[in-house]
């Protein structure tokens, strides 16, 4: 193991793939960058996670007692759950330079993970071919992953505000005339 | 395949006379309890009457009155709780090769310090011939059934001491919880030879725990024993000392004794024990124990809520105050955390568990590592018939 990984890659396709979190409860939040060291370096975006009991037959049960209290008198509880996550692929590197198309092969079971470095983000998000990868999800609310992942790269550009208005411009490209969506989005990143 | 409507009718016949068996249970279970309570006012001339009996039975050795309870001691704020269990693919003559694995699992839980759960899940391979036969009274004997079950127990043995001694050196107050008995009651009648090795390895886990302050217990669910019930039946019996090979009621078509003949000493205890409480400790006459030394199983019951359980432990745990007091609330409070068995017992025994498909993965892929190596296997006929059917 490397140092920093935060998932490992247990199911993948050209399109996305999902990984098991290294920390219970902390997968990387919805809508940030995340890259996987495979072959290439794979680039996606987080678009769902959750947490579930390690084997199918056992449910999780309500306990009545606090995170903490639970960790000192039901401690096996914490190594029976996983949080996992899953990621939209947008693009990869090849060569030293960022390709806004899917890679020619998924990312290989168990690579690891890693956040996006700032850097890495502001570089995969000053073109905006990340859109249209976003666009294509259909396991999570469209507005809700867009505006998210406009906002992590909006941090990461330092309040340039010509960022929001050329994003804004390329939306209404892809989106065309599905104005709902539309202002749903821009509603979603004002917040 | 099954006659359900055959099975059925027998069911509903056993149904009916099980009904009539608990109401004369009913019956015996008052007398015993009664029993109990006369000889607790009378225990030392009771102790006195069973020193001098000769029963067939396992009876019950008794310190202090039968109806002595002991309430539930608090649990030491931290704790550290430790389990094994182990499960096996047993050896198959028709299967590729006669080797049996033997996954033994051990759980480690940390209680009251944030220490958390550590899970250890190890399986081993079992195949060369000094694995497969044992040489022991001058015959040579294939390891399978009780000899397996042994083995198995050994290994957790030896994996729940190993654990436990490490969060013992680590500083914490440790409990190490085994399932089912600690009185080796198998080994009776086996040869010598093979006994005396056999219990050289358990009492030298046994040891560890001893010279570490480490209590191991064996924690027995719905126990089927009657050590107390025979120790009231050995009251029942007007003679003044009790002996079996020269009983004057022999012939009678209901001795003395049969008054509470079938009861269980869980049955008993029901009446007894408050949730939390436990019995005195009880010692055992069974003969094997004359072998344990310093490490002479007693017993006590206990009520943890949802049934009375039978916890074994060691001399040197129940002449320990401290001790004893550890095992019993950890026992209860076990029980309690795992909604009626211990959560320890329980985890252990998912780590360790192998269900029918991973056995059957298993042979596939020993088929497959010597089929690449070029080797003639085969599966015997019997076996590959049963995998597929035919009309």
């Amino acid at each position: 193991m490397q140092d920093g990984e935060i998932g490992e890659v247990i199911g993948s396709s050209n399109t996305e793939f999902i990984a098991e979190s290294v920390l219970l409860h902390n997968s990387p939040p919805f809508g940030t960058f995340i890259k996987v060291q495979s072959r290439e370096t794979i680039y996606a975006a987080v678009f769902n996670s959750y947490t579930h009991s390690l084997e199918p037959n056992r449910l999780a049960i309500a306990y009545h007692r606090s995170e903490q209290e639970l960790r000192d008198e039901q401690p096996q509880i914490f190594e029976l759950l996983k949080t996992k996550f899953e990621a939209v692929i947008i693009g990869y590197e090849f060569e030293g330079t960022v390709r806004y198309h899917l890679p020619p092969q998924p990312p290989r079971i168990h690579s690891f993970v890693y956040p996006c470095r700032p850097l890495e983000v502001r570089r995969l998000t000053s073109q905006f071919h990340f859109l249209r990868s976003l666009m294509s999800v259909e396991k999570a609310p469209r507005d809700e992953l867009i505006a998210a992942a406009i906002r992590t790269a909006y941090a990461e550009h330092k309040g340039e505000r010509s960022f929001l208005v050329k994003v804004g411009k390329e939306l209404i490209k892809i989106i065309g005339d599905d104005y709902e969506l539309l202002s749903s989005i821009l509603r979603r990143i004002q917040d | 395949m099954l006659d359900l409507m055959e099975v059925n009718q027998q069911i509903t016949k056993m149904a009916t006379e099980r009904h009539l068996v608990a109401d004369d249970m009913a019956k015996r279970l008052a007398l015993a309890v009664e029993r109990l309570h006369l000889e607790s006012d009378r225990w030392q001339e009771f102790v006195d009457k069973l020193a001098m009996s000769k029963t067939s039975w396992l009876v019950a050795t008794i310190h202090e009155p039968l109806n002595r309870t002991y309430d539930l001691p608090p649990r030491p704020e931290t704790v550290t709780v430790v389990a094994a269990d182990g499960s096996q693919i047993m050896p198959s003559h028709h299967e590729v090769i006669p080797a049996f694995l033997l996954n033994i699992a051990t759980v480690v839980l940390h209680y009251g310090n944030g220490g958390g759960a550590a899970f250890t899940s190890t399986p081993s391979l079992f195949y060369r011939d000094e694995d497969l036969y044992l040489d022991y009274g001058g015959e040579r004997v294939q390891v399978t059934g009780d000899l397996l079950g042994m083995r198995r127990t050994l290994m957790e043995f030896g994996s729940l001491i190993e654990q436990a001694v490490a969060a013992r050196k680590g500083g914490d107050v440790v409990c190490a919880l085994s399932d089912g008995s600690l009185i080796l009651w198998q080994l009776e009648g086996r040869p010598p030879d093979y006994r005396e090795s056999m219990l050289t390895d358990y009492l030298a886990c046994l040891d560890q725990g001893n010279h570490q302050d480490v209590p191991i217990i064996g924690y027995i669910s719905r126990p089927r024993s009657r050590d107390v019930v025979n120790a009231l039946r050995v009251g029942l019996c007007p003679e003044d000392a009790p002996n079996y090979d020269r009983c004057p009621y022999e012939q009678d078509e209901r001795p003395p004794c049969a008054q509470i003949e079938g009861l269980t000493d869980r049955r008993l205890f029901a009446n007894l024990l408050k949730a939390g409480e436990r019995s005195q400790v009880f010692g055992s006459t069974s003969r094997i124990l004359s072998k344990y030394g310093v490490h002479r199983i007693g017993f006590f019951y206990l009520h943890v809520g949802s049934e009375i359980v039978r916890i074994e432990l060691p001399q040197w745990v129940s002449a320990n105050a401290a001790l004893l007091d550890l095992v019993h609330a950890v026992a209860y409070d076990q029980a309690q955390k795992g909604m009626g068995y211990p959560v320890a017992l329980a985890e252990a025994h998912q780590q360790a568990v192998v269900r029918g498909a991973e056995r059957d993965l298993f042979y596939d892929m020993v088929t497959a590592v010597f089929r690449q190596r070029g080797a003639a296997m085969a599966v015997s006929p019997k076996n590959l018939r049963k995998r597929r059917m035919t009309v």
